[in-house]
């Protein structure tokens, strides 16, 4: 199984701009703060052919902070090298 | 750090570390303190320091949902795969359940209050075991309107299903446990990760050198083990019955039919929308790494 812990790593390693406080997990989604942030993950992964679902998030009244976006993944995903 | 060992009725009192709903995380879970607990938890600890640190944690009904590593994206076979088909003559086990569950009204008092209904029989040897189970989460589903989720029926705590428990010696576990899981037509139990918290505390409790042992954050296990759960299908798939594994579904299932599945990761929900009892065989407990169940190997059973 491609790990959280893989994926969180490869993406904060390898996106200049993106850091670890700029999204979470949730249900086996990212959940991203800001929007351009969010977008520019998403550009990253489609431009190395992985299939992305982009969509708002919706808040919930007892979450500490707002979510701008979520993100999962279809095709692609575990042929991608994350390591 | 020492294991301080509880004993049942202490244990007992304390399952629900929250102490009232009013307490309670609501779902969905925020999702930086799943991040905090999960970045938590990845700290280097055995066993015995690992499971104080879930009874000690603030967010105590958060740490399952935490534990998991799951992203969507990762295929069906990484959740649930086949590994054993079971071949016996499952038509007297079959009546044996059935007439349990008659006898025991498993069906007419189907609504769960918490601990009551998951132990159909009390027995002097249960006080070697040391249940554990995420009351607090079982108070959060209650609050969403899961008030009917599943029986569990006792194979290894009990006399009633000698030959259930020999078919689940087939599958060569250690601090092994087996349960019916029992669910009559409108239970659901609602998608959750699982701990195998119960097994690991047995063996930490009775074993020091598994509670001396690396825990890994990621197996969910100690270090040269992995805990593993297995569903083995004591009836055939009715229309209705629902189980599914994150965005995948087990379904069409057939009696003698076993899958194991990434229970450290992997969100996973029941629910029975048929008009027939929907019976599974779970059975708990720890493997080595070079078991074949670790190894996904299949396997086809005889009893």
């Amino acid at each position: 199984m491609i790990t959280y812990q893989q994926v969180k790593n490869y993406i904060i390693n390898n996106i200049e701009s993106i850091e670890r406080d700029d999204f979470y997990l949730l249900e086996g989604k990212l959940v991203f703060k800001d929007l351009s942030k969010a977008k520019t993950v998403c550009t990253y992964f489609e431009g190395r052919n992985l299939t992305v679902i982009f969509n708002k998030t919706k808040i919930w009244d007892h979450w500490n902070t707002e979510y701008a976006a979520e993100m999962y993944f279809s095709d692609g995903f575990e042929d991608f090298k994350w390591n | 750090m020492s294991y301080v060992k509880r004993k049942l009725d202490e244990l007992d009192e304390s399952q629900n570390k929250v102490g009232g709903s009013e307490f309670l995380h609501k779902h969905p879970y925020d999702p930086q303190i799943l991040e905090e607990i999960r970045d938590d938890m990845m700290k280097p600890r055995t066993c015995a320091e690992f499971m104080h640190w879930v009874e000690m944690n603030p967010h105590y009904d958060m740490v399952a949902e935490a534990s998991s590593q799951f992203v969507r994206g990762n295929s069906q076979d990484v959740c649930f795969w086949n590994c054993a088909k079971v071949e016996t003559d499952w038509a007297p086990i079959v009546k044996k359940i059935d007439d349990f569950a008659k006898e025991n009204k498993v069906v007419e008092n189907f609504d769960t209050k918490h601990t009551d209904e998951w132990r159909l029989k009390k027995q002097d040897k249960q006080k070697e075991f040391v249940p554990f189970r995420h009351n607090s989460e079982l108070v959060n589903m209650r609050m969403h309107g899961f008030k009917k989720q599943y029986q569990l029926l006792e194979v290894t705590l009990s006399d009633s299903f000698p030959e259930l428990q020999e078919i689940a010696n087939l599958f060569e576990f250690t601090w092994e446990k087996t349960d019916i899981n029992f669910q009559p037509p409108s239970g659901q139990f609602p998608r959750h990760v699982d701990f195998l918290a119960t097994p690991l505390k047995r063996a930490i409790e009775y074993d020091s050198s598994v509670a001396n042992l690396p825990y890994n954050p990621i197996t969910k296990s100690p270090e040269g083990w992995r805990l593993c759960r297995i569903l083995l299908a004591l009836e055939n798939w009715s229309p209705g019955q629902l189980f599914s594994y994150e965005n995948y579904n087990w379904t069409n299932w057939a009696q003698g039919d076993a899958v194991n599945f990434n229970f450290a990761s992997v969100r996973h929900a029941t629910s029975n929308c048929s008009y027939v009892n929907r019976p599974l065989l779970k059975i708990s407990g720890f493997i080595k790494e070079d078991h074949w169940l670790a190894k996904k190997e299949f396997r086809r059973l005889v009893y």
